[in-house]
């Protein structure tokens, strides 16, 4: 038991000595962990008679919890160099081989380089925290409340979590640091963006949701750390000898896996790569692709539902007050756009197609959950209109065969495929089967998705035409009755 | 102590290795020879359980390298192929890094890295960062690594290739004091006069599978045919004096030399040694004429026919 941190911490050690006797780290270490706070809090002692001038009672101090943000997370920036160094250099520098052929387990091994790496970046950004709230204490007067400081802490530590695990997942994929950079954008961006996401909600007052943020954060986290402690393996380490990230490799991957069966996608040369054909698509791709997507097909289902039931319940508990809900207005703007003044397929169908398309592409980076957005959202509204009717007193079946039903019965299902073959997209990273890398089966998945199209895209035509043209008809056809 | 049973190792469609056997007792020293690309790589990687075999499989001291990898680990030393080294640290602190990881005890330690270092004339630069090292030093310091924890298989990539004369004969005197020792070596080699110098069994590996395996002799004897010998004449001797029937087979002759060959070198030298001087040959000398495990290598590669 104690072997087993023991041993890591020797690796923790020797990482963290090596890393801080570099002066390319150690200078912009001091400049980001010690100069940076004290220039924050200067900005703000200097910029605090504008501020007032805006908004005299909360200005300063919004700007001072968003300073103290700001000096934590810079210096967390540094995870992702020391990581990318840590994994992929050391397997640049041929380091590597020699640390895998000692007694540690591969989980040990993980945990001495992953605590290496935590380290540092958590160290610098608590001791920026600390310089910001003595400098902006002893300079402003102003005392920054411990929750923050502790929220504060806890997102900076959450994303190193994040961006340290991401860039053990970056390095599996990548044999050199410069590739390894090049694919690190896609830790940086979505980093980048929930920054200003939480600087947002700091200035305008909902600083609050950055609890659950924190949760959110943790939650990718364990995602992540689990990927990691997975693709650390020393088979894999050690025989990813090329980067697979070259154009023409994805290239080339891309088109076997297109031309091939889902369900051979990864078997060996000895399975050819045949052309692929409008019939062979419908008759053996697309059933294959549904097949493998059985899991996610059932989870877009239950999130359907559940979404819906959200919606309703969500209306009965709010209650649009009956003054103010008029249902033959609803019927007659619904049917006067229907009928052709705004609503066109066209537009509907791009809509959609936009939308899965967006939403397809965000699951990359969302695990899926993007993807899922999609459905959460659509039905989520469909139960709360579907409530806030019944607590106006319309009857629920007329509503949905009138409103839902015709379209419906063809844009339900194309949804849910569109779906769930997006969340196979984000789930794809988080777990290849044995033996394929992330890269290919993120690409398998882009692939399926694109083959899925060939059936979702002409339902979603054709359930546009039907919304535009003949829901419209049907429900002025019920609801004139009524 | 070690011991391969038809290792297979494939990466997705790529075969590396598709049939390797071997076995290495324990004081022995076998070289694995082989053209860059062929397996051996891969067949050493195995053996210290950083890959896991495809199919057979293999021991070392005879626990199985894939369900007892963490035991076969701190049995073996690896020196690789291109040992990269923490050049920041000096060569104790190198060292006492992979001694803790090794779980080498600290007075142990002591002893073993000064005599180490000693050894391959390190101690003086003991201070000094890696980074500042030559390429035999760092080649030197890499096999230090590689005993530290006094490993009783060692598994041995290029040991000398980036060494002066001087440190490469220090290292493979140091290799002939581990196997006197009984240490089981597996070396893998470019240089084939140093694997016939040190080797006790020399492996070859192409396309993954073990093509040959043996003695030098016995590879000398199966690829190149039985040994000849060389008969040096002091004065010029004619046709009748050189030809003799029997048990000899004359593969080329002058009036001043004559080469042959044959199964049976016990009896046959003897007697044509006798028939030369009954002859009125002048003998100056007859000895075995040099064969080179680079020309069985060649042969069994089938790299000289290119």
């Amino acid at each position: 038991m104690i072997d087993n941190i023991s041993l890591p911490l020797i690796i923790t050690k020797r990482e963290v000595t090596d890393t801080i006797s570099d002066w390319r780290v150690v200078v912009p270490t001091f400049v980001l962990a010690i100069l940076f706070p004290a220039i924050m809090v200067l900005g703000i002692k200097w910029g605090t008679p504008f501020m007032v001038q805006v908004d005299p009672d909360a200005a300063v101090v919004k700007a001072a919890l968003f300073g103290a943000m700001m000096s934590a997370f810079f210096p967390t920036s540094f995870s992702l160099v020391i990581a990318l160094e840590s994994f992929v250099g050391e397997k640049e520098r041929n380091t590597i081989e020699t640390l895998l052929t000692t007694p540690l387990s591969n989980g040990q091994l993980f945990i001495g380089k992953f605590l290496a790496v935590m380290t540092l970046p958590v160290l610098l950004s608590s001791v920026a925290l600390f310089i910001y709230l003595l400098g902006i204490w002893w300079l402003l007067n102003i005392t920054v409340p411990l929750s923050f400081i502790i929220l504060t802490m806890m997102l900076t530590f959450s994303e190193v979590l994040i961006m340290v695990a991401g860039a053990v997942i970056v390095s599996s994929q990548t044999a050199t640091i410069k590739a390894a950079n090049l694919l690190a954008s896609f830790i940086i961006i979505p980093m980048a963006l929930s920054v200003q996401g939480q600087v947002l909600l700091i200035l305008t007052g909902y600083g609050y949701i950055l609890w659950f943020m924190v949760a959110g954060f943790l939650g990718i986290a364990a995602i992540l750390v689990r990927m990691g402690v997975t693709v650390f393996d020393r088979e894999a380490v050690l025989t990813r000898e090329n980067d697979d990230l070259h154009i023409t490799s994805i290239a080339e991957k891309l088109a076997r896996l297109w031309r091939r069966l889902p369900n051979n996608a990864f078997a060996g040369d000895e399975v050819p790569s045949t052309g692929i054909h409008l019939v062979r698509l419908f008759r053996a791709d697309i059933p294959q692709i549904i097949g493998l997507a059985k899991i996610p097909i059932l989870v877009a289902v239950g999130v359907l539902v559940s979404s819906a039931i959200m919606g309703f319940l969500f209306a009965m508990e709010h209650p649009i007050p009956m003054g103010e809900l008029r249902v033959s207005e609803i019927v007659n703007e619904r049917t006067s756009l229907a009928l052709g003044v705004l609503i066109e397929p066209k537009s509907i169908f791009v809509h959609n197609i936009r939308t899965i398309t967006i939403a397809a592409i965000l699951s990359i980076f969302t695990f899926g959950l993007a993807g899922l957005m999609v459905i959460v959202l659509t039905f989520g509204l469909v139960g709360f209109v579907l409530g806030e009717a019944m607590v106006a007193g319309i009857a629920p079946m007329p509503f949905i065969v009138g409103f839902l039903l015709p379209h419906g019965v063809l844009e339900v299902p194309a949804m849910i495929l569109a779906s769930a073959l997006s969340l196979r997209v984000g789930m794809s990273i988080m777990s290849p089967p044995s033996g394929v890398g992330y890269v290919e089966n993120l690409l398998f998945s882009l692939v399926n998705w694109v083959k899925g199209a060939a059936l979702f895209v002409p339902i979603f035509l054709a359930a546009a035409i039907i919304e535009a043209r003949l829901t419209p008809q049907i429900a002025l056809w019920i609801f004139g009755k009524l | 102590m070690i011991r391969a049973q038809q290792l297979e190792k494939r990466f997705g469609p790529i075969t590396a290795v598709s049939d390797v056997s071997l076995e290495v007792a324990e004081g022995k020293i076998l070289a694995l020879l082989g053209p860059n690309g062929a397996g051996k790589t891969t067949t050493v990687r195995m053996l210290c359980s950083l890959l896991k075999p495809t199919n057979g499989n293999a021991f070392i001291c005879g626990y199985d390298t894939v369900t007892e990898a963490k035991t076969v680990r701190g049995l073996v030393g690896l020196l690789t192929e291109m040992p990269g080294l923490y050049g920041r640290l000096n060569a104790i602190e190198y060292l006492e890094f992979f001694g803790k990881l090794q779980s080498v005890p600290e007075n142990t330690f002591v002893a073993i890295s000064r005599r180490l270092l000693e050894y391959f004339d390190l101690w003086e630069q003991r201070g000094r960062p890696i980074a500042t090292f030559s390429k035999g030093m760092k080649q030197k310091l890499s096999l230090a690594r590689a005993l530290i924890h006094s490993p009783k298989v060692l598994l041995l990539d290029e040991p000398t290739s980036a060494m002066d004369p001087y440190s490469a004969k220090t290292v493979r005197d140091y290799i002939r004091d581990l196997k006197k020792d009984g240490r089981a070596i597996i070396l893998c080699t470019h240089n084939l006069a140093e694997a016939e110098e040190l080797a006790d069994q020399i492996a070859i590996i192409q396309h993954g599978r073990t093509i040959a395996i043996g003695t030098a002799e016995q590879l000398k004897c199966q690829f190149l045919g039985p040994p000849s010998y060389e008969a040096h004449f002091a004065k010029p001797v004619n046709e009748s004096v050189v030809f003799y029937n029997g048990i000899i087979k004359i593969e080329e002759w002058s009036p001043h030399q004559v080469r042959y060959s044959t199964l049976h070198p016990e009896v046959a030298n003897p007697a044509y040694i006798s028939h030369l001087v009954a002859s009125g040959a002048e003998l100056i000398r007859v000895a075995e004429a040099p064969r080179r495990l680079e020309d069985v290598y060649l042969k069994v590669t089938g790299l000289n026919d290119r």
